[in-house]
Protein backbone atom coordinates (compact mmCIF):
# COMPACT_ATOMS: atom_id res chain seq x y z
CA UNK A 1 0.00 0.00 0.00
CA UNK A 2 2.93 2.04 1.45
CA UNK A 3 4.20 1.33 -2.13
CA UNK A 4 1.47 2.36 -4.64
CA UNK A 5 1.18 5.42 -2.19
CA UNK A 6 4.49 7.02 -3.30
CA UNK A 7 4.40 5.61 -6.54
CA UNK A 8 1.27 7.92 -7.62
CA UNK A 9 2.64 10.60 -5.12
CA UNK A 10 5.79 10.76 -7.55
CA UNK A 11 4.20 10.29 -10.25
CA UNK A 12 1.38 12.93 -10.06
CA UNK A 13 4.30 15.63 -8.62
CA UNK A 14 5.84 15.75 -11.74
CA UNK A 15 4.19 18.32 -14.18
CA UNK A 16 5.20 16.82 -17.35
CA UNK A 17 3.11 13.59 -16.01
CA UNK A 18 0.07 15.83 -15.03
CA UNK A 19 -0.40 16.95 -18.70
CA UNK A 20 0.14 13.68 -19.93
CA UNK A 21 -2.90 12.55 -17.78
CA UNK A 22 -4.97 15.41 -18.94
CA UNK A 23 -4.35 14.06 -21.89
CA UNK A 24 -5.34 11.01 -21.11
CA UNK A 25 -8.49 11.76 -20.32
CA UNK A 26 -9.00 13.79 -23.02
CA UNK A 27 -8.03 11.12 -25.81
CA UNK A 28 -9.87 8.00 -23.69
CA UNK A 29 -12.88 10.66 -23.54
CA UNK A 30 -12.95 11.08 -27.48
CA UNK A 31 -12.88 7.12 -27.69
CA UNK A 32 -9.84 7.50 -30.10
CA UNK A 33 -7.82 3.87 -30.99
CA UNK A 34 -5.56 2.74 -29.14
CA UNK A 35 -2.48 3.67 -30.35
CA UNK A 36 -3.28 7.22 -30.76
CA UNK A 37 -3.92 7.36 -26.80
CA UNK A 38 -0.61 5.98 -26.24
CA UNK A 39 1.11 7.86 -28.80
CA UNK A 40 -0.96 11.47 -27.58
CA UNK A 41 -0.07 10.65 -24.08
CA UNK A 42 3.56 10.35 -24.67
CA UNK A 43 3.84 13.05 -26.87
CA UNK A 44 1.98 15.34 -24.49
CA UNK A 45 4.61 14.66 -22.04
CA UNK A 46 7.58 14.61 -24.44
CA UNK A 47 6.39 17.85 -25.48
CA UNK A 48 6.44 19.05 -21.60
CA UNK A 49 10.16 17.97 -21.24
CA UNK A 50 11.12 19.61 -24.78
CA UNK A 51 9.55 23.10 -23.35
CA UNK A 52 11.92 23.02 -20.15
CA UNK A 53 15.15 22.37 -22.53
CA UNK A 54 13.77 25.13 -24.33
CA UNK A 55 13.29 27.65 -21.63
CA UNK A 56 17.36 26.48 -20.62
CA UNK A 57 18.39 27.50 -24.02
CA UNK A 58 17.11 30.80 -23.71
CA UNK A 59 18.26 31.48 -20.42
CA UNK A 60 21.19 30.65 -21.92
CA UNK A 61 20.97 33.35 -24.44
CA UNK A 62 19.79 36.47 -22.76
CA UNK A 63 21.95 36.11 -19.76
CA UNK A 64 25.44 37.72 -20.95
CA UNK A 65 22.31 41.07 -22.42
CA UNK A 66 21.53 41.36 -18.38
CA UNK A 67 25.38 42.12 -17.91
CA UNK A 68 25.59 44.17 -21.04
CA UNK A 69 22.86 46.20 -20.01
CA UNK A 70 23.88 46.16 -16.46
CA UNK A 71 27.40 47.60 -17.31
CA UNK A 72 26.36 49.68 -19.90
CA UNK A 73 23.67 51.25 -19.53
CA UNK A 74 22.60 50.56 -15.19
CA UNK A 75 20.00 48.98 -16.71
CA UNK A 76 17.99 46.23 -16.06
CA UNK A 77 15.56 45.20 -19.09
CA UNK A 78 12.42 43.20 -18.88
CA UNK A 79 11.65 40.83 -21.64
CA UNK A 80 7.39 40.52 -22.45
CA UNK A 81 8.10 37.13 -23.68
CA UNK A 82 5.16 35.07 -22.78
CA UNK A 83 7.01 31.74 -23.76
CA UNK A 84 10.00 32.16 -21.94
CA UNK A 85 7.70 33.14 -18.54
CA UNK A 86 6.04 30.33 -18.73
CA UNK A 87 8.66 27.81 -19.76
CA UNK A 88 10.19 29.69 -16.42
CA UNK A 89 7.79 28.94 -13.97
CA UNK A 90 7.77 25.30 -14.74
CA UNK A 91 10.08 24.63 -12.82
CA UNK A 92 9.00 25.48 -9.38
CA UNK A 93 5.01 25.67 -10.14
CA UNK A 94 4.48 23.07 -12.48
CA UNK A 95 2.19 20.91 -11.13
CA UNK A 96 0.08 23.84 -9.90
CA UNK A 97 0.16 25.35 -13.17
CA UNK A 98 -0.82 21.87 -14.63
CA UNK A 99 -4.02 21.87 -12.55
CA UNK A 100 -5.22 25.09 -13.25
CA UNK A 101 -4.63 24.88 -16.61
CA UNK A 102 -7.04 21.75 -16.30
CA UNK A 103 -9.85 23.50 -13.94
CA UNK A 104 -9.99 26.15 -16.01
CA UNK A 105 -11.28 24.43 -18.75
CA UNK A 106 -14.05 23.34 -16.30
CA UNK A 107 -14.85 26.82 -15.03
CA UNK A 108 -15.23 28.03 -18.27
CA UNK A 109 -17.75 25.50 -19.42
CA UNK A 110 -19.43 25.86 -16.26
CA UNK A 111 -19.80 29.87 -16.88
CA UNK A 112 -20.79 28.96 -20.45
CA UNK A 113 -23.57 26.51 -19.04
CA UNK A 114 -25.02 28.53 -16.26
CA UNK A 115 -24.56 31.83 -17.31
CA UNK A 116 -25.23 34.27 -20.69
CA UNK A 117 -21.57 34.16 -21.26
CA UNK A 118 -21.51 31.27 -23.80
CA UNK A 119 -18.57 31.14 -24.88
CA UNK A 120 -15.63 28.46 -25.06
CA UNK A 121 -11.92 29.56 -25.36
CA UNK A 122 -10.04 27.86 -27.75
CA UNK A 123 -6.64 28.98 -27.63
CA UNK A 124 -4.71 26.34 -25.82
CA UNK A 125 -1.38 28.86 -25.05
CA UNK A 126 -2.82 31.75 -23.66
CA UNK A 127 -5.33 29.60 -21.20
CA UNK A 128 -1.63 28.24 -20.11
CA UNK A 129 -0.15 31.37 -19.71
CA UNK A 130 -3.12 32.94 -17.56
CA UNK A 131 -2.82 29.81 -15.66
CA UNK A 132 1.08 30.58 -15.35
CA UNK A 133 0.08 34.04 -14.32
CA UNK A 134 -2.01 33.69 -11.60
CA UNK A 135 -0.39 30.53 -10.16
CA UNK A 136 2.61 33.24 -9.79
CA UNK A 137 1.04 36.18 -8.60
CA UNK A 138 -0.76 34.53 -6.14
CA UNK A 139 1.73 31.44 -4.98
CA UNK A 140 4.44 33.76 -4.05
CA UNK A 141 2.56 36.11 -2.48
CA UNK A 142 -1.14 35.85 -1.12
CA UNK A 143 -1.62 32.45 -0.92
CA UNK A 144 1.95 30.84 -0.61
CA UNK A 145 1.11 28.97 2.20
CA UNK A 146 -2.39 27.20 0.86
CA UNK A 147 -1.83 25.14 -2.34
CA UNK A 148 -5.39 24.16 -2.72
CA UNK A 149 -7.03 27.51 -2.27
CA UNK A 150 -4.04 28.80 -4.51
CA UNK A 151 -4.90 26.34 -7.31
CA UNK A 152 -8.87 26.97 -6.95
CA UNK A 153 -8.67 30.95 -6.99
CA UNK A 154 -6.33 30.84 -10.20
CA UNK A 155 -8.75 28.19 -11.97
CA UNK A 156 -11.38 30.49 -11.31
CA UNK A 157 -9.60 33.83 -12.68
CA UNK A 158 -8.63 32.51 -15.31
CA UNK A 159 -11.29 30.77 -16.30
CA UNK A 160 -13.20 33.69 -15.64
CA UNK A 161 -11.15 35.69 -18.29
CA UNK A 162 -12.00 32.51 -21.00
CA UNK A 163 -15.28 33.87 -20.75
CA UNK A 164 -15.37 37.52 -19.96
CA UNK A 165 -12.52 38.65 -22.46
CA UNK A 166 -13.87 37.04 -25.22
CA UNK A 167 -17.36 38.75 -24.26
CA UNK A 168 -15.70 41.72 -24.60
CA UNK A 169 -14.67 41.53 -27.65
CA UNK A 170 -18.12 40.13 -29.51
CA UNK A 171 -19.43 43.33 -30.83
CA UNK A 172 -16.44 44.69 -32.96
CA UNK A 173 -15.32 41.03 -33.75
CA UNK A 174 -18.52 41.45 -35.38
CA UNK A 175 -17.36 44.24 -37.50
CA UNK A 176 -14.71 42.23 -38.13
CA UNK A 177 -15.58 38.97 -39.54
CA UNK A 178 -19.05 41.04 -40.59
CA UNK A 179 -20.61 37.11 -38.81
CA UNK A 180 -21.57 36.07 -35.74
CA UNK A 181 -19.21 32.73 -35.84
CA UNK A 182 -17.01 33.01 -33.70
CA UNK A 183 -14.83 35.99 -30.88
CA UNK A 184 -11.63 36.71 -30.42
CA UNK A 185 -10.12 34.13 -27.46
CA UNK A 186 -6.60 36.20 -27.17
CA UNK A 187 -5.35 38.20 -23.98
CA UNK A 188 -4.85 41.23 -25.90
CA UNK A 189 -8.24 42.01 -25.60
CA UNK A 190 -8.14 45.15 -24.11
CA UNK A 191 -6.74 46.53 -26.50
CA UNK A 192 -8.85 45.66 -29.35
CA UNK A 193 -11.73 46.49 -27.81
CA UNK A 194 -10.42 49.88 -26.91
CA UNK A 195 -9.15 50.55 -30.99
CA UNK A 196 -12.35 49.19 -32.44
CA UNK A 197 -14.03 51.35 -29.87
CA UNK A 198 -11.80 54.31 -30.96
CA UNK A 199 -11.65 53.71 -34.33
CA UNK A 200 -14.71 55.05 -35.01
CA UNK A 201 -13.55 59.00 -34.04
CA UNK A 202 -10.62 59.56 -36.20
CA UNK A 203 -11.41 57.73 -39.24
CA UNK A 204 -13.82 56.40 -42.02
CA UNK A 205 -13.97 52.36 -42.36
CA UNK A 206 -15.11 52.64 -46.21
CA UNK A 207 -12.87 55.55 -47.06
CA UNK A 208 -9.98 55.03 -45.41
CA UNK A 209 -9.58 51.30 -45.45
CA UNK A 210 -6.15 49.86 -44.96
CA UNK A 211 -6.76 46.87 -47.87
CA UNK A 212 -6.12 50.16 -50.73
CA UNK A 213 -2.43 50.96 -49.20
CA UNK A 214 0.42 49.35 -51.30
CA UNK A 215 3.24 48.35 -49.40
CA UNK A 216 6.60 47.49 -50.36
CA UNK A 217 7.42 43.54 -51.04
CA UNK A 218 11.10 43.57 -48.51
CA UNK A 219 8.44 44.15 -46.21
CA UNK A 220 7.51 40.76 -46.05
CA UNK A 221 10.10 39.05 -43.59
CA UNK A 222 8.70 41.28 -40.79
CA UNK A 223 6.25 38.70 -41.00
CA UNK A 224 7.94 36.07 -39.13
CA UNK A 225 8.18 36.92 -35.99
CA UNK A 226 10.77 34.51 -34.67
CA UNK A 227 12.97 36.05 -37.31
CA UNK A 228 11.69 39.84 -36.49
CA UNK A 229 12.21 38.26 -32.58
CA UNK A 230 16.00 37.17 -33.71
CA UNK A 231 16.99 40.15 -35.47
CA UNK A 232 15.97 42.87 -32.66
CA UNK A 233 17.41 41.35 -30.33
CA UNK A 234 20.64 41.43 -32.21
CA UNK A 235 20.34 45.29 -32.46
CA UNK A 236 19.58 45.09 -28.25
CA UNK A 237 22.29 43.08 -28.08
CA UNK A 238 24.66 45.58 -30.42
CA UNK A 239 23.60 48.27 -28.73
CA UNK A 240 24.00 47.12 -24.82
CA UNK A 241 27.86 45.37 -26.12
CA UNK A 242 28.64 48.74 -27.55
CA UNK A 243 27.92 50.45 -24.18
CA UNK A 244 29.01 47.49 -22.33
CA UNK A 245 32.70 47.37 -24.01
CA UNK A 246 32.74 51.77 -23.96
CA UNK A 247 32.15 50.73 -20.30
CA UNK A 248 34.63 47.83 -19.04
CA UNK A 249 36.17 46.83 -22.21
CA UNK A 250 36.47 44.00 -24.27
CA UNK A 251 38.17 41.20 -22.05
CA UNK A 252 35.82 41.92 -19.61
CA UNK A 253 32.66 41.76 -22.02
CA UNK A 254 33.99 38.45 -23.32
CA UNK A 255 33.59 37.50 -19.19
CA UNK A 256 30.29 37.52 -19.69
CA UNK A 257 29.85 35.55 -23.15
CA UNK A 258 32.39 32.93 -21.59
CA UNK A 259 34.33 32.65 -24.81
CA UNK A 260 37.28 34.77 -26.11
CA UNK A 261 35.41 35.15 -29.72
CA UNK A 262 34.80 38.53 -30.52
CA UNK A 263 32.14 40.82 -28.32
CA UNK A 264 30.19 41.27 -31.48
CA UNK A 265 29.94 38.10 -33.01
CA UNK A 266 29.30 36.63 -29.74
CA UNK A 267 26.14 39.29 -29.85
CA UNK A 268 24.94 37.82 -33.31
CA UNK A 269 25.12 34.18 -31.96
CA UNK A 270 23.15 34.85 -28.55
CA UNK A 271 20.43 36.21 -30.59
CA UNK A 272 20.26 33.91 -32.96
CA UNK A 273 20.21 31.53 -29.82
CA UNK A 274 17.23 33.20 -27.99
CA UNK A 275 15.05 33.18 -31.20
CA UNK A 276 15.91 29.44 -31.42
CA UNK A 277 15.12 28.79 -28.08
CA UNK A 278 11.65 30.11 -28.53
CA UNK A 279 11.55 28.02 -31.59
CA UNK A 280 12.41 24.74 -29.04
CA UNK A 281 9.71 26.41 -26.48
CA UNK A 282 6.88 26.58 -29.32
CA UNK A 283 7.52 23.16 -30.41
CA UNK A 284 6.76 21.88 -26.63
CA UNK A 285 4.02 23.80 -26.62
CA UNK A 286 2.64 22.64 -29.82
CA UNK A 287 2.85 19.50 -28.55
CA UNK A 288 0.81 19.91 -25.43
CA UNK A 289 -1.84 21.18 -26.79
CA UNK A 290 -2.44 19.76 -29.88
CA UNK A 291 -4.04 16.54 -27.96
CA UNK A 292 -5.98 18.56 -24.93
CA UNK A 293 -7.48 21.90 -26.59
CA UNK A 294 -9.22 19.29 -29.48
CA UNK A 295 -10.43 17.32 -26.62
CA UNK A 296 -11.72 20.56 -24.70
CA UNK A 297 -13.78 21.32 -27.76
CA UNK A 298 -15.27 17.99 -27.82
CA UNK A 299 -16.29 18.16 -24.41
CA UNK A 300 -17.93 21.82 -25.15
CA UNK A 301 -19.68 20.75 -28.10
CA UNK A 302 -21.14 18.03 -25.97
CA UNK A 303 -21.93 20.02 -22.80
CA UNK A 304 -22.63 23.25 -24.44
CA UNK A 305 -23.44 23.04 -27.90
CA UNK A 306 -24.83 26.80 -28.48
CA UNK A 307 -21.50 28.23 -27.18
CA UNK A 308 -19.30 30.58 -29.69
CA UNK A 309 -16.02 29.59 -29.78
CA UNK A 310 -13.19 32.31 -29.06
CA UNK A 311 -10.23 31.75 -31.16
CA UNK A 312 -6.78 32.64 -31.75
CA UNK A 313 -5.79 36.93 -32.80
CA UNK A 314 -4.58 35.31 -36.30
CA UNK A 315 -8.17 34.43 -37.63
CA UNK A 316 -8.66 37.95 -38.53
CA UNK A 317 -5.69 38.56 -40.36
CA UNK A 318 -6.78 37.08 -43.60
CA UNK A 319 -9.68 40.13 -43.20
CA UNK A 320 -7.48 43.05 -43.10
CA UNK A 321 -3.51 41.78 -44.65
CA UNK A 322 -2.22 45.40 -44.49
CA UNK A 323 -3.87 46.60 -41.20
CA UNK A 324 -1.77 43.81 -39.24
CA UNK A 325 1.34 45.47 -40.72
CA UNK A 326 0.44 48.89 -39.80
CA UNK A 327 -0.84 48.13 -36.44
CA UNK A 328 2.41 46.11 -36.45
CA UNK A 329 4.65 48.87 -37.31
CA UNK A 330 2.59 51.73 -34.99
CA UNK A 331 3.22 49.53 -31.96
CA UNK A 332 6.72 49.05 -32.71
CA UNK A 333 6.37 52.67 -31.99
CA UNK A 334 4.35 52.89 -29.05
CA UNK A 335 6.30 50.70 -27.36
CA UNK A 336 9.35 52.21 -27.77
CA UNK A 337 8.15 55.24 -26.58
CA UNK A 338 6.62 54.11 -23.30
CA UNK A 339 10.17 52.28 -23.19
CA UNK A 340 11.85 55.82 -23.16
CA UNK A 341 9.10 57.44 -20.55
CA UNK A 342 9.74 54.54 -18.37
CA UNK A 343 13.92 55.26 -19.03
CA UNK A 344 13.66 58.97 -18.28
CA UNK A 345 11.23 58.76 -15.22
CA UNK A 346 13.95 56.40 -13.58
CA UNK A 347 13.01 53.09 -14.25
CA UNK A 348 16.53 51.70 -14.91
CA UNK A 349 16.62 50.19 -10.92
CA UNK A 350 13.72 48.02 -11.63
CA UNK A 351 11.22 50.45 -10.13
CA UNK A 352 11.06 53.75 -11.79
CA UNK A 353 8.27 56.44 -11.11
CA UNK A 354 5.90 54.55 -13.93
CA UNK A 355 7.55 51.22 -13.30
CA UNK A 356 10.52 49.00 -14.84
CA UNK A 357 12.03 49.39 -18.68
CA UNK A 358 10.55 47.21 -20.62
CA UNK A 359 12.41 45.96 -23.80
CA UNK A 360 10.38 45.68 -27.17
CA UNK A 361 9.10 42.09 -28.05
CA UNK A 362 8.13 41.54 -32.21
CA UNK A 363 5.77 38.61 -31.11
CA UNK A 364 3.49 41.05 -29.16
CA UNK A 365 3.61 43.95 -31.43
CA UNK A 366 3.22 41.93 -34.21
CA UNK A 367 -0.06 39.35 -32.59
CA UNK A 368 -1.62 41.88 -30.49
CA UNK A 369 -0.61 45.24 -32.35
CA UNK A 370 -1.50 43.57 -35.86
CA UNK A 371 -4.82 42.15 -34.34
CA UNK A 372 -5.50 45.89 -32.86
CA UNK A 373 -4.71 47.47 -36.24
CA UNK A 374 -7.44 44.81 -37.61
CA UNK A 375 -10.16 45.81 -35.30
CA UNK A 376 -8.91 49.66 -35.74
CA UNK A 377 -9.54 49.72 -39.35
CA UNK A 378 -12.78 47.93 -39.21
CA UNK A 379 -14.35 51.28 -37.55
CA UNK A 380 -11.84 53.84 -38.50
CA UNK A 381 -9.61 52.88 -41.66
CA UNK A 382 -6.00 53.21 -41.50
CA UNK A 383 -6.30 55.91 -39.05
CA UNK A 384 -8.09 53.56 -36.43
CA UNK A 385 -5.35 50.74 -37.60
CA UNK A 386 -2.33 53.22 -36.44
CA UNK A 387 -3.95 54.72 -33.12
CA UNK A 388 -4.90 51.36 -31.97
CA UNK A 389 -1.47 49.50 -32.97
CA UNK A 390 -0.03 52.63 -31.57
CA UNK A 391 -2.06 52.80 -28.11
CA UNK A 392 -1.06 49.09 -27.63
CA UNK A 393 2.35 49.28 -27.80
CA UNK A 394 2.55 51.99 -25.57
CA UNK A 395 0.10 50.32 -22.99
CA UNK A 396 1.48 46.96 -22.69
CA UNK A 397 4.65 48.63 -22.46
CA UNK A 398 3.44 50.47 -19.52
CA UNK A 399 1.13 47.47 -17.86
CA UNK A 400 4.42 45.32 -17.94
CA UNK A 401 6.70 47.71 -16.53
CA UNK A 402 4.08 48.74 -13.15
CA UNK A 403 3.77 45.29 -12.73
CA UNK A 404 7.62 44.20 -12.86
CA UNK A 405 8.36 45.15 -9.41
CA UNK A 406 5.97 42.32 -8.17
CA UNK A 407 6.60 39.87 -11.09
CA UNK A 408 11.21 40.40 -10.35
CA UNK A 409 10.25 38.56 -6.79
CA UNK A 410 8.93 35.25 -8.56
CA UNK A 411 12.56 34.52 -9.57
CA UNK A 412 12.10 34.30 -13.55
CA UNK A 413 14.86 36.63 -14.08
CA UNK A 414 13.91 39.43 -16.40
CA UNK A 415 10.99 37.67 -18.07
CA UNK A 416 7.76 38.81 -18.14
CA UNK A 417 4.11 38.35 -19.49
CA UNK A 418 3.04 40.54 -22.47
CA UNK A 419 -0.06 40.59 -23.93
CA UNK A 420 -2.78 43.56 -22.09
CA UNK A 421 -4.72 41.40 -20.95
CA UNK A 422 -2.21 39.74 -18.82
CA UNK A 423 -1.25 43.18 -17.80
CA UNK A 424 -4.49 44.18 -16.74
CA UNK A 425 -4.94 40.63 -14.76
CA UNK A 426 -1.24 40.69 -13.35
CA UNK A 427 -1.64 44.63 -12.34
CA UNK A 428 -4.53 43.59 -10.52
CA UNK A 429 -3.33 40.88 -8.70
CA UNK A 430 -0.11 42.88 -8.12
CA UNK A 431 -2.19 45.36 -6.11
CA UNK A 432 -4.27 42.44 -4.50
CA UNK A 433 -1.02 41.14 -3.00
CA UNK A 434 0.58 44.25 -1.80
CA UNK A 435 -2.65 44.70 -0.02
CA UNK A 436 -1.88 41.61 2.02
CA UNK A 437 1.05 42.14 3.10
CA UNK B 1 0.95 7.71 -44.53
CA UNK B 2 -0.35 10.77 -46.02
CA UNK B 3 1.20 13.76 -44.11
CA UNK B 4 -0.38 17.08 -43.39
CA UNK B 5 0.89 20.03 -41.85
CA UNK B 6 -0.80 23.18 -41.06
CA UNK B 7 1.15 26.25 -41.42
CA UNK B 8 0.73 29.74 -39.15
CA UNK B 9 2.73 32.81 -37.50
CA UNK B 10 4.19 30.94 -34.56
CA UNK B 11 2.30 27.28 -34.95
CA UNK B 12 0.39 27.56 -31.99
CA UNK B 13 -3.36 28.89 -31.64
CA UNK B 14 -4.50 29.29 -35.30
CA UNK B 15 -2.84 26.04 -36.51
CA UNK B 16 -4.35 23.98 -34.49
CA UNK B 17 -7.27 25.00 -35.43
CA UNK B 18 -6.83 24.16 -39.20
CA UNK B 19 -5.76 20.88 -38.18
CA UNK B 20 -8.89 20.03 -36.23
CA UNK B 21 -10.42 21.52 -38.81
CA UNK B 22 -8.68 18.76 -41.30
CA UNK B 23 -8.95 16.19 -39.03
CA UNK B 24 -12.61 16.90 -38.70
CA UNK B 25 -13.31 17.32 -42.47
CA UNK B 26 -11.38 14.12 -43.39
CA UNK B 27 -13.50 11.92 -40.32
CA UNK B 28 -16.83 13.49 -41.48
CA UNK B 29 -15.92 12.55 -45.22
CA UNK B 30 -15.07 8.81 -44.60
CA UNK B 31 -11.29 8.44 -44.19
CA UNK B 32 -9.91 6.48 -41.61
CA UNK B 33 -7.53 8.48 -38.89
CA UNK B 34 -4.66 5.70 -39.44
CA UNK B 35 -3.81 7.06 -43.25
CA UNK B 36 -3.12 10.86 -42.20
CA UNK B 37 -1.24 12.43 -39.81
CA UNK B 38 -1.81 16.36 -39.46
CA UNK B 39 1.24 18.31 -37.59
CA UNK B 40 1.20 22.32 -37.02
CA UNK B 41 4.30 24.30 -37.69
CA UNK B 42 5.40 28.08 -37.68
CA UNK B 43 6.34 29.71 -41.19
CA UNK B 44 9.68 30.00 -39.99
CA UNK B 45 10.10 25.86 -39.69
CA UNK B 46 7.55 24.98 -42.15
CA UNK B 47 9.96 24.46 -45.71
CA UNK B 48 11.86 22.40 -43.35
CA UNK B 49 9.03 19.50 -43.09
CA UNK B 50 8.50 16.68 -45.35
CA UNK B 51 5.29 16.66 -46.03
CA UNK B 52 2.28 16.14 -48.60
CA UNK B 53 -0.16 18.84 -48.38
CA UNK B 54 0.37 22.67 -46.91
CA UNK B 55 -2.69 24.22 -45.42
CA UNK B 56 -2.24 27.89 -44.20
CA UNK B 57 -4.10 31.33 -45.26
CA UNK B 58 -3.10 33.66 -48.40
CA UNK B 59 -0.29 35.78 -46.66
CA UNK B 60 1.77 32.84 -45.67
CA UNK B 61 1.41 30.74 -48.57
CA UNK B 62 3.03 33.66 -50.46
CA UNK B 63 6.23 33.00 -48.18
CA UNK B 64 6.30 29.29 -48.48
CA UNK B 65 7.25 30.01 -52.28
CA UNK B 66 8.36 26.76 -54.56
CA UNK B 67 7.73 23.56 -52.61
CA UNK B 68 7.29 20.17 -53.96
CA UNK B 69 4.14 19.63 -51.97
CA UNK B 70 0.56 21.45 -52.54
CA UNK B 71 -0.59 24.45 -50.88
CA UNK B 72 -3.91 24.67 -50.40
CA UNK B 73 -4.92 27.91 -49.09
CA UNK B 74 -7.74 29.13 -46.67
CA UNK B 75 -9.31 32.37 -45.84
CA UNK B 76 -11.55 31.54 -42.96
CA UNK B 77 -9.49 29.30 -40.99
CA UNK B 78 -12.31 28.25 -38.90
CA UNK B 79 -14.54 27.71 -41.71
CA UNK B 80 -14.98 23.87 -42.23
CA UNK B 81 -17.05 24.10 -45.24
CA UNK B 82 -14.05 26.00 -46.85
CA UNK B 83 -11.62 23.84 -45.89
CA UNK B 84 -13.78 20.80 -47.28
CA UNK B 85 -14.96 22.40 -50.50
CA UNK B 86 -10.47 23.26 -50.82
CA UNK B 87 -8.91 20.66 -49.46
CA UNK B 88 -10.29 17.25 -50.25
CA UNK B 89 -9.80 17.43 -53.88
CA UNK B 90 -5.84 17.88 -53.36
CA UNK B 91 -5.97 15.04 -50.52
CA UNK B 92 -8.05 12.46 -53.02
CA UNK B 93 -5.29 13.35 -55.56
CA UNK B 94 -2.49 12.63 -53.13
CA UNK B 95 -4.22 9.28 -52.49
CA UNK B 96 -4.43 8.09 -55.73
CA UNK B 97 -0.56 8.91 -56.45
CA UNK B 98 0.14 6.89 -53.32
CA UNK B 99 -1.72 3.87 -54.71
CA UNK B 100 -4.31 4.09 -51.62
CA UNK B 101 -8.05 2.77 -52.54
Amino acid sequence: MQIILAVITQLLGKASILVGIIALIGLLAQRKPLENVVSGTLKTIIGFIILGGGANIVIGAITPLGSLLQQGFGLQGALPVNEVFTALAQKQLGQQIAIVFALAFVVNLLIARFTPWKFVFLTGHHILFMATLTVGMLGLTVLSGSPVLLIIIAALFTGFSMAFFPWLSAPFMEKVIGSKDFVMGHFGTTTYVLSGFLGRFVGDPEKDSTENIKFPNWIGFMKEPLIAMGVVMFLIYLIAGIAGVARVGTAEAAKMFGNTDYWWLNCFIQALTFAGGIGVILLGVRMILAEVVPAFRGFAEKIVPEARPALDCPVVFPFAQNAVLVGYLCSIVGGILAMILQIVLGGSAGAGLIGAVVLPSMIIHFFVGGTAGVFGNATGGWKGAALGGFLNGLIFTLLVGTAFVALSKLGFGSSAFGDTDFGVIGNVLAFLGSLFK
Amino acid sequence: MIRITAVCGMGLGSGLLVKMGVERVLKRNGFSEREFGVEVADISTARAIPTDIYVTTAEFSKQLGQVKAKIVEVHNLFNEKEIEAKFLEPYKETRTAKGLK
